[in-house]
């Protein structure tokens, strides 16, 4: 867990030899780890907020534990720079690595620096972005992304975390833990009064408005937040309810998730529930995926191009879920809701790194050297891969005489088969790619506002399919990327993303090729899915997902 | 095709992804060979002609030339783009080169839209997920929207607007003596350039002429040049045993700041998002890295004798020139940790380094062995292809 809360203290270590270096945009907000160059991610005045970097602090760490809290730790402390301005952050955790510190509520707005001192050695300046009120709200898995540090009320004295197995209820009280909702009146160095703090805040659960009780400091602790709420009557259930706090009514914070459900006991979904089965419950779990992809490329290129690409992804593992599961790639929001992801990287990079929680901490399963697709256009052998897993490329085209087609995935009949590995025994599974899905309004889906309510419609695919909409936005000379993840409800040929999703989206620059700014349309989970029965595999099964991209514009 | 165990986790994740349908987009990167063609054109002094060169076939070819592999019109000898320091110290070490034009030595304009606003040259395909095998290049042939660019003819004291479609010498513009390096602003409206004689010429691109010329004073002699991506500073080095920094204010015209660093200071590049600024010095032991925010120095890279940086998309990656190695090499830097990487061995003497448009390729001048090396990220391999006999390539602007 990145975030450490304070303990005891330690004594600090001897003198560094290296100077303190602080790297290369590795300040955040101490929970949400969102980028700085989002107005989510600033530091708030009054926060706690962490650095990263080398020879920062003793090497064994040191936490601060008792009040008066102190400008210095373990030999360690930390200069807020604006021109000729210096104030002092309070360190809580002092560390080789990482720092977290508080930032003063009475340090400067704007663009200011960042300089950590151990010992009489000077670090580097590091830029930061302090801001008025900016949310982070906790997370389980100390990432900014998944389960939210969220506590169920059910007595004083019975309070336990909210989980996928201790599922929270419509009407339920909750207490979530954050930093960021602002400054306080009076000294960050002593226990904070308790009470209200002045900034407007709201939370919203699976897009539902929650009645807040509470926003204002947690009593027992500098710069550490709590906000109590009450699920709202018509929250949607599921196992990874999105919720995110927006203060002053422009900022928004981290997106975390809930379990909600009518009733106790484990959490389901709406989408794929024999996936999220598995998952929670650690099952060998296995999936061979076929998919369609077209893209409308009209924002900086020559002339508007089309290009489609067909692909195979199979896998076969058994996951670890662990006391809070969550995969991003897993996590579906219930229907007609939505979340957001905002990082600091290239998500549209395959060789960035991947949102945290993605990559599976189990080897996956032996299901032999290949697969073999049959249908319409003939046989191909999957083979591409490694030990059970195994992705390739189908076929493609592009428009404008740029590459002739040699698509395989036409709608048609399918047949898989497997011959079996060390791991997953053979099968054979038949499933139907149905007609493709039309992103209707997509022509005209081109510059958009992040301040407007953006719809978007579709028609035909597959019956019983989910819809999915994501739009990227990244600005790759920051390198910050965020990503809004919206699900359809069932049966819908439209929807509305409201402007909270866009709020984090970087805006796109002059020069296209300085960001990448895409909507993807997915539709999946519908009739393609079907059971691939193989010994070894508790949960088997095929599935073929439409996807339809346009390149965009956000202002 | 073999698959090596650390991309299985990986594979994994695509497919993970894919079960929930977002960040199927991952996958793409299954087939690690990767056949993308090379995504544009770059213009460099070869055989003392401006010349527009691709790369095709592993090799770094030439694009545009006369019947003899010339430039036309013949008569232009780029040659005189080098420093004084290089051609004075050919002889002795450490000079081994002969004529660098030095990172910058060559800029290109920003092709001007209607509306006057910056703009780029637009590609056929950009580098989106999903995307097919054997994607052809971005740019398929000279086309009317590669913009003009710059280069500085030391001896002579001017700098030459060369228009990259067609390819021919628009301008000869008179600046201030032992011109150096030349940029241009965002905008596209004015283009500086460094006069090793203590001065820094703004010429307007509207007009052609040198608008303004700063003078320095006479410890400060101009060499690197980058402007930030908001256009409101220039940053130049001084090229003399007192090395420093010299921040200049757009908007006035004027010196605002001094930044002391390395003794001989070079080369000058920004980081993407105009955070930092990374300095070389083929003389000093180390690379100088500089937080623009307060211009103080964040930290120091022990790479010795460096020419150039050049940065990917998302500054992320560094790529450092350095000639302490024979033959010479790339050093890949993490900017996160400052922390190297990897190193590539190139050709001898490298010089300036460029990143062409999708983070895979970068194209290196080898001075000192008249060669061109490309190295390419997504197969980690370097080709390296002579140029000419006697040539001293110099001086990168790609025109994507």
């Amino acid at each position: 867990m990145r975030f450490r809360l304070w303990a005891s203290l330690l004594i600090a270590g001897s003198a560094l030899a290296q100077p303190p270096l602080i790297y290369n945009r590795s300040i955040y907000n101490a929970a949400s780890f969102m980028p700085l160059t989002i107005p989510g991610g600033m530091i708030a005045q009054g926060s706690i907020f962490s650095i990263f970097g080398a020879q920062l602090g003793p090497a064994k760490a040191v936490t601060a534990s008792s009040f008066p809290l102190q400008t210095t730790l373990g030999g360690v402390s930390i200069n807020v720079v604006q021109g000729a301005s210096v104030l002092s952050a309070i360190p809580l955790f002092v560390s080789a690595g990482q720092i977290n510190a508080i930032m003063p509520s009475k340090a400067p707005l704007g663009a200011a620096s960042i300089q950590v001192v151990v010992n009489n050695a000077h670090s580097n300046m590091a830029p930061v972005q302090i801001t008025s009120s900016a949310v982070g709200i906790f997370t389980a898995n100390g990432t900014g992304i998944g389960p939210g540090v969220l506590y169920n009320f059910v007595a004083q004295n019975n309070q336990p975390i909210n989980s996928t197995s201790v599922t929270a209820k419509p009407g339920q009280v909750i207490t979530l833990y954050a930093t960021g909702l602002g400054p306080v009146s009076g000294p960050d160095n002593v226990a904070p009064p308790s009470g209200n703090l002045p900034v407007q805040v709201q939370v919203f659960v699976g897009g539902q408005a929650a009645t807040v009780q509470y926003s204002g400091r947690s009593s027992c602790c500098s710069g550490l937040d709590q906000i109590v709420f009450t699920v709202p009557k018509n929250a949607p259930t599921g196992c990874w309810v999105p919720v995110y706090v927006k203060t002053a009514g422009t900022t928004m914070s981290n997106f975390v998730t809930m379990a909600i459900e009518n009733s106790p006991g484990i959490c389901t979904t709406d989408v794929l529930p024999q996936v999220t089965s598995a998952f929670l419950k650690g099952e060998k779990l296995g999936e061979a995926l076929v998919t369609r992809t077209t893209t409308r490329q009209d924002v900086g290129v020559l002339a508007p191009v089309e290009v489609t690409s067909d692909f195979h992804v199979d896998f076969a593992f058994q996951p670890d879920p662990g006391q809070f599961p969550f995969n991003p790639a897993l996590a579906f929001p219930p229907g007609g809701t939505c979340t957001v992801y905002a990082r600091q990287t290239e998500m549209l990079d395959a060789n960035s790194l991947p949102l945290p929680g993605m990559a599976p901490t189990t080897m996956p399963l032996d299901t032999g050297s290949a697969y073999v697709l049959t249908g319409p256009n003939g046989m191909r052998t999957l083979s591409e891969g490694f030990f059970g897993a195994r992705a390739g490329f189908l076929g493609g085209s592009i428009s404008n005489n740029i590459l002739p087609s040699s698509l395989f995935l036409d709608p048609g009949s399918y047949k898989l088969q497997g011959f079996g590995g060390m791991d997953v025994g053979p099968f054979s599974t038949s499933f139907t790619i149905p007609p493709p899905l039309t992103w209707t309004n997509r022509l005209t889906t081109n510059i958009l506002s992040r301040t407007q309510p953006l719809t978007i419609s579709w028609s035909g695919g597959d019956s019983g399919q989910s819809i999915a909409i994501l739009g990227f936005g990244e600005d790759l000379p920051t390198n910050t990327s965020a990503v809004f993840v919206c699900m359809a409800p069932q049966g819908a040929t439209s929807f509305t993303i409201p402007t909270d999703m866009l709020a984090n989206l970087p805006a796109s620059r002059t020069n296209p090729l300085q960001s990448k700014d895409i909507i993807y349309v997915l539709g999946l989970a519908g009739s393609s899915v079907k059971s691939i029965a193989a010994k070894g595999l508790d949960v088997g099964l095929t599935s073929f997902y439409s996807i339809i991209g346009k390149t965009v514009v956000w202002q | 095709m073999m698959i090596r165990l650390s991309r299985s986790a990986k594979f994994m994740c695509a497919g993970i992804a894919l079960s929930l349908g977002w960040f199927v987009l991952e996958s793409c990167d299954c087939d690690e060979t990767k056949e993308q063609n090379f995504p544009g054109f770059w213009v460099a002094c070869i055989a003392n002609k401006p010349t527009l060169m691709t790369y095709n076939d592993n090799n770094a070819t030439v694009v545009t030339s006369d019947a003899a592999g010339n430039f036309n019109p013949a008569e232009y000898d780029c040659s005189h783009s080098g420093s004084p320091q290089y051609k004075g110290s050919e002889a002795s070490s450490p000079f081994k080169i002969s004529s660098p034009a030095g990172p910058g030595g060559f800029d290109r304009r920003p092709h001007a839209t209607g509306s006057g606003t910056v703009a780029y040259v637009p590609p056929l395909l950009r580098i989106f997920p999903f995307m097919p095998h054997a994607i052809p290049p971005a740019t398929a042939n000279c086309d009317s929207t590669f913009p003009d660019i710059f280069q500085t003819d030391h001896a002579e004291a001017l700098v030459t607007r060369v228009s990259t479609c067609p390819f021919a010498i628009k301008i000869a513009i008179p600046v201030a003596t032992r011109p150096l390096q030349v940029a241009v602003t965002p905008d596209g409206s004015t283009a500086l350039v460094t006069s090793f004689d203590n001065a820094v010429n703004f010429i307007d691109l509207a007009t052609n002429k040198v608008t303004y010329t700063l003078l320095t004073d006479s410890t400060i002699n101009p060499h690197g040049l980058a402007i930030s991506p908001d256009g409101t500073r220039a940053y130049i080095t001084s090229f003399n045993t007192n090395g420093v920094i010299a921040v200049i204010d757009l908007a006035s015209k004027k010196i605002i700041a001094t930044i002391p660093t390395i003794s001989y200071a070079q080369g000058l590049t920004l980081t993407p998002d105009g955070s930092q600024l990374w300095v070389t010095s083929p003389l000093a032991a180390s690379v100088d890295i500089f937080d623009t925010l307060t211009n103080t120095r964040v930290t120091g890279l022990n790479i010795s004798e460096t020419i150039d940086v050049a940065f990917n998309s998302t500054g992320t990656r560094a790529y450092v020139t350095t000639s302490s190695t024979i033959p010479g090499s790339v050093v890949a830097v993490d900017t996160a940790t400052y922390q190297t990487i990897k190193s590539y061995t190139v050709g001898l003497g490298p010089s300036d380094i460029a990143m062409a448009y999708g983070d895979q390729f970068l194209v290196i001048n080898n001075n000192s062995d008249g060669s061109i090396s490309v190295l390419d990220l997504a197969k980690d391999a370097v080709v390296t292809t002579k140029v000419g006999t006697n040539s001293v390539p110099s001086g990168i602007a790609f025109v994507h």
